[in-house]
This record gives C-alpha cells, sequence and structure tokens, in this order.
C-alpha cells in the first residue's frame, strides 16, 4: 500500500472519528479471513471483501464512535454483504473451493503440527456456520469479545457464552479427527 | 462478563491470553495452542485481489460511480421537499375552490330574501354594503320627518287635528305623528353570532330601546338569531346604523305610517270627556234637588271612565309614535366581514394590508395544519415500513446463514 492513498480519502472523509485508511489497511486481510471462512468460497470472499469496503466507503459518514468501534462497524458491513451474498448465490455445503486449500500445498516443517492443523481444519468444517463465524471474527478476524458481539447484535457475554460452546465444540471435534 | 461462569470465563481469558503471547495456565495450554492453530490457519487474500483493492480504495471506488449516486440522492433530496410543497399547493387550492363555491351558494339563498314585502326597502349584498346602509337610515330623516316627529312626541297634547286630505296643510309635515318601523337581516360568521347578539343587545341599550323578544341559535357550522327590539324613534336611525355596522347587511327595511289621525282623535276625545266632566262638576255645584244631583254624578261616574279610556288610548298612540319596532335577523355567513369591520373606502391602507397578511398566515397555518395532519399518519406509516423492511431483511440475512 502507498502514501497516496492519503489524499483523496481524506478529501473525502467529513466526519473526522473515522480514519477510512487506516481502517482499511488494519482490517483489509481480517475482513477477508473472515468472510473467506464464512462463504468457504474464495472467489466469493474477494468480491464480497471489495464490495464491503466500498460500503464501508461510501457510508463513513454514517459511523458513530457512540454505538462500537471502527472495527466492529466495518466487520458488521462485511458480515452483512457476506450474508446478502449467500442468500442471492444460495449457496450451500458444497462448495468450489475452501480457503483451507491454500495451506495444503505448504510445505510443513512439523509433521505433527501438520496433523494437528489439518485435524483442527476437519474439525472446523464439522461446525455449524453460527459456530464458524464465530470462530472467524475471533481467531481469523481477530476481534474482541465486545466488538464480536457488537457485530452479531448480541450481549458480550451471550457472544462470550456462544463462543465457549462453539470452542467447546471444536475441541472434541478435533480430538475425535 | 459477568453472567459468565467462572470456568467459562477462565478459558476465554485464555483464549485471549495465547492470542496475545502471553502465558496460558498448564491445564489450558491445549486451549491455548487451538486458538494459535486457528489464527494461524486463517484465509490469506491473494497478492493480486490486495494490490487490486489497494488501488480502488485510492482512487475511491470509480467503479460504482459516486457521482450518479450522489445526484440520485440529491434527485431524493429535492423531490421530497418538492413533493410536499406541491400537496400543500393543492391542499390550499381545494380549500379556495370549497370556500368560493360555498360563497356563491350563500349568495344565491341571500339574493331570495331580497322578494321580502317593504315599503322601503334595500339590498345589500356584502359587508361592503354596512356603511351605505347606516348613510341610508340616516337619510331617511328627511323622509320620515323623525326631528319633526320627536318634537311633536314631546309635547303630544299640542298636535293639532289632523287637517283634511286636500286641505292647504294636508301635506304638512310639522305635527304629524308617525309610527316606524325596520328590519334588518345580517350577516355574520358563524363563530361571531353570538357576540354580534350581544352587541346587537347593547346597541340597544345605549339607545334607550329594549329587546321585546330574541332567539338565538349558535352552532360551529352555522348559527341564526332574531330579536324584536323597541326603540326610541328619535334614535331609530341612529339605532340603524349602529346596527348596521355589526354585520354585513344582507336587506333592510323601513316602514312608516301617519298614525295622526288616530292621535288626535284618542286626544279629543280625552279632551271632550274633560271638558264635559268639567261642564257636569259645575253642574253639579249648582244641582239643588237630589234628583239632579244623583243625575249628575251618574253622569260624571260615566265622563270619568271614558277619561280614563280616552287615557288609554293617548298613551297607546303616543307610544306607537315615540317608540319603533326593529326586526333584527341575524344569519351566519363564513364570507362575510368580521364585526365592527372598517369602512372600505377602495383605498389599501396600511390596516388592510395587516389585515391581509394575518389571514394569509391563517391561510397558511391552516394549510400547515392539514399538510401535518395528512403527513404525519403517512411518515408514521413509512416509519413502521422502515423497520419491518429493516426487521425482514435482518431475518432473511440471519435465515440465510442458517441454510449454509
Amino acid at each position: 500500500m502507498t502514501s497516496t492513498l492519503t489524499a483523496p480519502l481524506r478529501s473525502r472523509t467529513s466526519s473526522p472519528a473515522l480514519d477510512f485508511e487506516a481502517l482499511y489497511r488494519a482490517a483489509r486481510d481480517d475482513v477477508y479471513a473472515y468472510v473467506a471462512t464464512l462463504l468457504r468460497d474464495r472467489a466469493a470472499a474477494e468480491d464480497v471483501t471489495a464490495a464491503a469496503f466500498e460500503r464501508a466507503y461510501r457510508k463513513q459518514r454514517l459511523f458513530s464512535a457512540s454505538r462500537g468501534s471502527e472495527r466492529a462497524w466495518l466487520f458488521g458491513i462485511a458480515r452483512n454483504a457476506a450474508l446478502d451474498e449467500l442468500r442471492r448465490r444460495k449457496r450451500a455445503a458444497a462448495l468450489t473451493a475452501e480457503p483451507a486449500d491454500v495451506h495444503a500445498a505448504l510445505p510443513e516443517d512439523d509433521a505433527e503440527l501438520a496433523l494437528r492443523r489439518t485435524a483442527v481444519r476437519a474439525a472446523l468444517a464439522t461446525l455449524d456456520p453460527r459456530e464458524r463465524e464465530l470462530v472467524a471474527l475471533k481467531f481469523h478476524a481477530g476481534l474482541s469479545n465486545a466488538e464480536l458481539a457488537t457485530v452479531l447484535g448480541v450481549s458480550v457475554s451471550n457472544a462470550g457464552t456462544q463462543l465457549h460452546r462453539a470452542m467447546t465444540k471444536l475441541r472434541e471435534a478435533v480430538e475425535h479427527a | 462478563m459477568p453472567d459468565l461462569s467462572p470456568d467459562v470465563e477462565r478459558e476465554l481469558e485464555a483464549l485471549d491470553d495465547a492470542l496475545a503471547g502471553r502465558r496460558v495456565a498448564p491445564d489450558l495450554t491445549e486451549l491455548g495452542e487451538l486458538a494459535l492453530l486457528l489464527r494461524e490457519d486463517r484465509p490469506e487474500p491473494d497478492d493480486g485481489f490486495g494490490r487490486s483493492l489497494d488501488t480502488r480504495v485510492k482512487r475511491g471506488f470509480p467503479k460504482g460511480d459516486p457521482r450518479v449516486r450522489a445526484s440520485g440522492r440529491r434527485w431524493l433530496g429535492w423531490m421530497v421537499p418538492a413533493l410536499g410543497a406541491t400537496a400543500a399547493v393543492l391542499v390550499f387550492v381545494l380549500m379556495a375552490s370549497t370556500a368560493e363555491f360555498g360563497s356563491d351558494d350563500e349568495e344565491a339563498g341571500g339574493g331570495a330574501t331580497t322578494a321580502m314585502e317593504s315599503t322601503e326597502q334595500e339590498a345589500a349584498g356584502g359587508a361592503g354594503s354596512a356603511p351605505q346602509a347606516a348613510d341610508s337610515a340616516r337619510s331617511s330623516d328627511n323622509d320620515a320627518g323623525a326631528g319633526d316627529q320627536a318634537s311633536s312626541l314631546a309635547a303630544p297634547e299640542s298636535v293639532p287635528p289632523a287637517p283634511s286630505p286636500g286641505s292647504p296643510g294636508g301635506d304638512a309635515r310639522k305635527n304629524r305623528s308617525i309610527e316606524r318601523s325596520a328590519s334588518l337581516t345580517l350577516a355574520a360568521r358563524p363563530r361571531d353570532i353570538d357576540r354580534v347578539s350581544g352587541r346587537i343587545q347593547a346597541v340597544t341599550s345605549e339607545q334607550g330601546g329594549f329587546v321585546v323578544t330574541s332567539s338565538v341559535n349558535s352552532s360551529r357550522s352555522g348559527g341564526h338569531a332574531t330579536f324584536q327590539l323597541r326603540i326610541p324613534t328619535r334614535n331609530l336611525d341612529d339605532a340603524l346604523a349602529a346596527l348596521s355596522r355589526l354585520g354585513a347587511v344582507r336587506e333592510r327595511s323601513q316602514r312608516s305610517q301617519d298614525i295622526t289621525a288616530e292621535t288626535v282623535s284618542a286626544r279629543s276625545r280625552l279632551q271632550d270627556a274633560k271638558t264635559e266632566r268639567k261642564s257636569l262638576l259645575e253642574q253639579l255645584a249648582d244641582a239643588d234637588t237630589v234628583q239632579k244631583t244623583e243625575s249628575i254624578r251618574a253622569r260624571l261616574d260615566l265622563v270619568s271612565r271614558e277619561i280614563e279610556n280616552a287615557r288609554a288610548d293617548v298613551r297607546r298612540v303616543n307610544n306607537r309614535a315615540a317608540f319603533s319596532t326593529v326586526v333584527v335577523e341575524l344569519v351566519a355567513d363564513r364570507s362575510a366581514a368580521a364585526p365592527g369591520a372598517e369602512e372600505d373606502d377602495g383605498g389599501w391602507t396600511p390596516g388592510d394590508a395587516a389585515s391581509d397578511a394575518l389571514r394569509v398566515l391563517e391561510v397558511i397555518a391552516g394549510v400547515a395544519l392539514i399538510a401535518l395532519a395528512v403527513a404525519l399518519p403517512l411518515a408514521l406509516l413509512g416509519l413502521l415500513g422502515a423497520a419491518a423492511l429493516r426487521f425482514t431483511r435482518r431475518r432473511r440475512r440471519e435465515h440465510a446463514l442458517d441454510a449454509v
């Protein structure tokens, strides 16, 4: 990313509370990771990620810090875009590509680690979409529990409970893998 | 996270610790490793996609052509007030046309009453004719000879016998006794019916008269009042002028009747009876027999009764000349001017401007109120619709996630 991004973006930004450039730089890969995990389709994830940033860019004036952090706001937009994509394409379990395929080709130094990583991927695939979304938001996007709650529209304790339940299920799936 | 159990809270903290690179409790090491594995296994975007998105961000997402979208929003921005203004104008035009039709109807009804029988009749069609009616009332002094009549009423005993028709003094107006009556039809706005009714009674009292009968019916949409007044004839013209100023004069009529003959006749009979009694009293004084005395006394009783009757007749006929009967009919008319409206000399004064401005403000306020009454439910419906749409969209999105 180059520094020439700064001028046009700041000229469009009316609210000093939101630095879109900084948000984009900090969250681009996180948003992609979250969307790719949710959609399990790399091509669709790229489209949705781009659409989410475009929506955020156009609606940046509507951001209100009182309703949550910039990242929570951005991931709320990304989530809506991803769900719209799911609705539009009526995606089901049968998908053309898995995000994990990228890592499958990478060399592994530690065979045990490779096995464990494979087990985690398999376990992740057994989770239902909502649980997988929680994992994606927490571990792929790096959101805090409070941000996670804001994105999902639930209380922090509820988000924690859901996350704990998903992790318990994931651990069990890993053990049985 | 106060609602979580200690175990859950501890495990969630272990996840955060592992992701932050902090030490994790030995019994939760496996959980920490799982968290790190999950993070390391996250999908990464292709470099090509990253560069492409960077470029689009740098250019401000030109593919969507924000200028077109902005113009669309601008279109919405001016379309809403334009629609509102159009609706307001339509409501105003509708109200104005409705008022015009209503006014025409009422004028047509008013015209029908001009066929009323009267000896002196003026039909006036609007509020502006009130001053004319008042002037006419004043000018009728010459026709009715009210001034002379007042003097004749002040000294009724001096009225000479009525000259016979065709005599040189037959058309003389001096010392004539005239009975006068008048009827007046006024129009006022429905909301002013009660106020004008009160003013009619006040004017009657001010002019030394009294209300014989009155009937007032007022309602929000209309109203009607009828008064029968007795007003001193010497104040009749002033009273009519004052009454005419209380509303729009729709009709005014006056009637005069010469009752000089009746007046003279009554007074003559009284005078004759008095003369006879005087003569009888003289005869009584000279009576020298009981029979003669009793005969004179009987005659005196009879004459005394005649005197009393004659005096009553004189009072009655004097009263007819001294007080005029005025019948005032008050009708509701939305187009009528407010009571006490200034005379319109055709010029446009600052007072007129202020009145017009006030009227315009009233109309604007009315239109705004109507527009608000229409817009408020619509806005409420719109808000409810938007909320329902938002709720439905949210549910569909969540459903889409469940369907995966």
